[in-house]
């Protein structure tokens, strides 16, 4: 009805609007009738109703408004005034919507990422209604379970409509010659998830029940394409999987790649999961069940009824289970994104966020300057309009119209700019990551839906609000009678906002900078750093356990091959594994790092003995009970003594199942003490150089990986190693690595930080300098007159420039103190979070300040020497 | 409300409404044109009011408001929330 109204009065408008004007001029005749009657005399009568009347226009105004889809009026009118302004200056337009399109595509492109791995939800049926789930026991959590876990979970958990069961291949395996990754998988798991195929058939019930000699497999669609060539009748063919066959009944529907954040490139029947995993599989199949299950809740049933079900369930499996191993607790994981959204995420993740938002941040007081000294360049205009009778509100909201009018399209700049950076970021990941890295290296598709692009638009109303809204509400302040008597330039106005927003950017940037620097000083001390051993020309061999002997046999009759040792944990790609001991002379159990290596191990790393002697050979072929410790170990173990000729008492109850295959006898005699070595980036006094060595040999024990020192560049020795033994003992060679490589690998996170932040760092050093720049630019522009004045009393040209530059200064010292002390308090937050870097780097503080400092200097001296070229008379004349 | 009960007591035009508000209340309460005709209009789009053109006691065109229906029980609505705020107010200003 009301809107009825108003739609009418749209129609009819001339004539209400006719009729409200009449009104109010009768109004105002009465009011003169009864002046009139009071004795006022005519000539007096118009002013005393005008006096009484107040302003006729604005109420004609405000009872417009009433009727009118006001808002929608004045917004078509500013935003038709705000086109006009962006013709006339349209470098200005341009510049505004760069700088934050450019801010916004940076932030954009985090988020696609993001959005990508933990907000999109898997192209599943009812990817919210997945949950993986499990028990609690004392101490610890139960996930992993076995086929009759499964079997009784489908039956008896009827909060689910289906549950079904998918355990990883803990590694890569490689299949004629391509690297893939992937996982086995209950019969329903396609069905469950609602995955058809896009070639042949998908895992369906009936594959549950293949025997190992049928071995079939999925080829999920993005691995068909990128892998084998999308060849169009590759259903039905053999592949072979570390050395066994494997018959490829079909290709997944694209888009889908599996429930984790790796996207897979294959799934086999569960049945088949051992032929995959021999070796590798650190619990084994015949072990505790390591099948991840997951259900898919029933429409209506709430996460407490699932959980109710479930404590129920849990019990009964664990009735007759001890003590320790009954559930006293249910877990249930989300599994519908590739990493499930929480604070912990939100925690580890907020450094990145911080140092992308700080960058908007900038960009956006770069902007609100800019607005700001348009904003008093225009005040004349706006003075005009106040004092035409222009409500305040209303000309903020036209400013804010304009503000938003730029935002727009910084914002399609800005989704545009996204989709580039995420691409060319991937691009530029798989460039530098080591080659070995960017073979497996898998991305989830990273395309911007319709979040990122809500996303833009949100983070551009925003920024408009604040690059927008600061210099309205400062321009619109002017009282009516500066305005009256047209004087517009009363002096500094604003001066304070525009120095705030100043030392806002020099802050921001200060921090952004140290960040950088100090992550460059950490990965130039990590590059130098000594981890006790020497890779250069190692490869590390993945090498399937029965073909072992072979392989060993082989690589000795390789010329390029000068040693070849054993390691049962290599270091930087297996973590030591830690077992309880008590060394002599003492009574309490520790626990020791611990490793199987055979007597090559340490020439082949070239890790030196201090003392004493290597194991001999036939310690190695009878595992002899002796132990070579590291110089940590003795001096953990036996400070101030003599280490060598001690004993080590291994203790039972080895927790960790992962530590199966450590020495099984009581006691090892100390023969020899080794130079510490890091494997990874922990700290020098961590207990991670602390090591014990027993012995073995390559013929004997066929568990343990493999590593050879070559002669020549290892990239390429590695490679015809792997072309020869792929002749030789076909699939037996998982991956031939080079230990450098593997270095390589572990510093890359640090590169890759450090040169995010060094972008983000000299966006901001860009932005703040051109910030500066512009801000004194305008203050000179407006002090024309003043510096006219003091030049033509006397001033020196140098007591213009330092007097201006002063002023510069000044507001930079004062970010680049807030911007360090910040630094400061954040490198506690950083040094939680990344290891291994001095997050209080000297130089990089110095640097950055340097730098900042120099960088205002530079963008504040132009501007001053244009002031010092001021000619008095011509400004006096001007004025 | 004001306007309203105004106009309970027979049609009027927005000068008498003015008007009528200043002598009851005895100048204490003034309506200036720049919040009496806004209101008006939010009125007339409440359906409280309607108006049309008439001849005012001195023979001059105006535009009689005049209440309806709706107007008058908005009226004795709001009469009532005022009347209620009213009390309270005097209980604890009464109140020692």
């Amino acid at each position: 009805m009301r809107i009825w109204k108003r739609v009418l009065y749209q129609v009819k408008r001339r004539r209400f609007e006719r009729e409200l004007a009449e009104e109010l001029r009768i109004h105002q005749e009465m009011v003169e009738d009864e002046l009139r009657r009071e004795g006022t005399p005519e000539i007096e009568l118009r002013r005393r109703a005008h006096l009484t009347m107040g302003n006729v226009t604005k109420s004609l105004e405000d009872s417009r408004v009433q009727w009118n889809f006001a808002w929608i009026e004045s917004l078509l009118l500013d935003i038709r005034y705000a086109l006009r302004s962006f013709r006339k200056t349209p470098i200005f337009a341009a510049t505004v919507i760069g700088t934050i399109g450019l801010a916004l595509g940076l932030n954009a492109a985090l988020f696609s990422i993001f959005n990508a791995y933990v907000l999109r939800p898997f192209a599943v049926r009812d990817p919210y209604g997945l949950y993986q789930f499990g028990w609690n026991t004392k101490g610890d959590v139960h996930a992993g379970f076995t086929a009759e876990d499964l079997k009784s979970a489908r039956g008896g958990l009827t909060v689910f409509s289906d549950v079904f069961a998918y355990q990883n291949v803990p590694y890569w395996v490689s299949a004629d010659g391509q690297d893939l990754w992937g996982a086995a998988v209950s019969g329903n798991y396609f069905t469950a998830l609602g995955v058809g195929s896009a070639l042949g058939r998908t895992i369906l019930p009936r594959d549950d029940e293949t025997s190992a000699g049928s071995a079939i497999l999925v080829l999920s669609y993005t691995a068909w394409k990128n892998k084998f060539g999308a060849a169009p009748h590759i259903a039905g063919k053999t592949i072979h999987v570390r050395g066994h066959p494997f018959e490829i009944i079909g290709v997944a529907r694209p888009a889908f790649g599996g429930l984790g954040d790796i996207p897979l490139d294959f799934w086999v029947p569960l049945a088949n999961y051992h032929d995959l995993a021999e070796g590798r599989d650190e619990s084994g199949p015949s072990n505790a069940g390591e099948y991840r299950l997951i259900g898919s809740l029933k429409p209506g049933v709430s996460l407490s009824q699932a959980k109710a079900a479930l404590r129920v369930w849990a019990a009964q499996r664990t009735a007759d289970a001890a003590e320790k191993d009954r559930a006293i607790g249910v877990a249930l994981w989300p599994r519908g994104t590739s990493i499930p959204f929480d604070m912990d995420l939100l925690v580890s993740l907020s450094p990145l966020i911080a140092a992308f938002g700080l960058v908007l941040l900038i960009a956006c007081s770069n902007v609100a300057n800019m607005m700001l000294a348009s904003a008093m360049a225009r005040q004349r205009e706006i003075g005009i309009r106040l004092s035409l009778g222009a409500g305040r509100s209303r000309l903020i909201r036209q400013l804010l119209t304009e503000s938003l009018l730029l935002a727009l399209p910084a914002a399609g700049l800005g989704f545009v700019i996204a989709q580039a950076a995420v691409h060319f970021g991937v691009q530029l990941m798989f460039a530098t990551t080591p080659p070995f890295l960017a073979r497996l290296l898998r991305v989830v598709p990273l395309e911007p839906d319709g979040r990122v692009f809500l996303f833009v638009l949100i983070a551009a109303g925003c920024s408009a609000l604040f690059f927008g809204l600061a210099p309205a509400i400062q321009a619109t302040r002017p009282g009516l009678m500066y305005a009256m008597r047209g004087d517009f330039s009363t002096g500094l106005r604003g001066g304070r906002l525009r120095n705030g927003l100043i030392v806002a950017q020099v802050t921001v940037c200060v921090l952004l900078l140290i960040c950088a620097g100090v992550l460059l000083r950490g990965s130039k001390q990590l590059q130098t750093r000594d981890f006790g051993l020497d890779t250069g020309q190692v490869l590390a061999l993945q090498v399937q356990h029965r073909f072992h002997k072979q392989v060993v046999e082989r690589l000795a009759l390789e010329p390029a091959v000068e040693t070849v040792a054993a390691a049962w944990r290599l270091p930087f790609l297996d973590g030591f594994c830690a077992i309880p001991v008590t060394p002599a002379g003492r009574t309490d159990r520790t626990a020791a790092a611990t490793t199987v290596v055979t007597p090559e191990y340490f020439s082949v790393f070239r890790i030196p003995l201090v003392r004493g002697r290597n194991f001999t050979a036939a310690e190695a072929t009878s595992q002899a009970h002796v132990t070579i410790v590291s110089e940590a170990t003795a001096r953990r173990f036996w400070p101030n003594q003599d280490a060598l000729g001690q004993t080590i008492r291994l203790e039972p109850g080895g927790e960790d199942p992962r530590c199966k295959q450590a020495p099984r006898y009581q006691t090892a005699r100390v023969i020899g003490i080794a130079r510490n070595v890091t494997s990874g980036l922990a700290p020098d006094d961590d207990p991670d150089t602390s090591c014990l060595y027993f012995p073995a040999d390559t013929s004997t024990s066929t568990e343990l990986g493999l590593v050879v020192r070559v002669k020549g560049e290892p990239e390429a020795v590695g490679r015809a190693l792997d072309n020869s033994l792929a002749e030789a003992v076909p699939g037996a060679v998982d991956a031939i690595i080079s230990m450098r490589e593997v270095v390589a690998a572990l510093l890359y996170p640090f590169r890759a930080f450090f040169w995010v932040a060094s972008c983000l760092g000299g966006l901001a050093l860009v932005l703040t300098v051109s910030g500066i720049y512009g801000v004194m630019s305008y203050l000179v522009s407006q002090r024309a007159k003043e510096i006219g004045i003091r030049m033509a009393l006397g001033a020196t040209s140098v007591s213009v420039i330092s007097s201006i530059m002063r002023q510069a200064l000044r507001v930079t010292v004062v970010g680049i103190a807030i911007g360090a002390l910040l630094a400061a308090a954040v490198s506690r937050l950083l040094a939680s979070v990344i290891v291994m870097v001095n997050t209080f780097d000297r130089l990089a503080y110095f640097g950055a300040v340097a730098l900042v400092l120099l960088a205002a200097i530079g963008a504040s001296f132009l501007p001053s020497r244009r002031a010092a070229q001021i000619d008095p008379v011509t400004t006096l004349r001007l004025e | 409300m004001l306007i309203l009960k105004t106009l309970s007591r027979g049609p009027n035009h927005g000068y008498g409404i003015a008007q009528h508000i200043r002598q009851v209340s005895e100048d204490a309460l003034k309506i200036g044109e720049g919040s009496l005709y806004p209101a008006l209009q939010r009125l007339l789009i409440d359906d409280c009011v309607n108006a049309e053109w008439g001849i005012s006691e001195n023979n001059r065109r105006a535009r009689f408001y005049r209440i309806t229906a709706t107007g008058r029980k908005k009226l004795a609505e709001e009469k009532k929330s005022f009347e209620f705020v009213l009390a309270a107010i005097a209980r604890v200003m009464e109140t020692p």
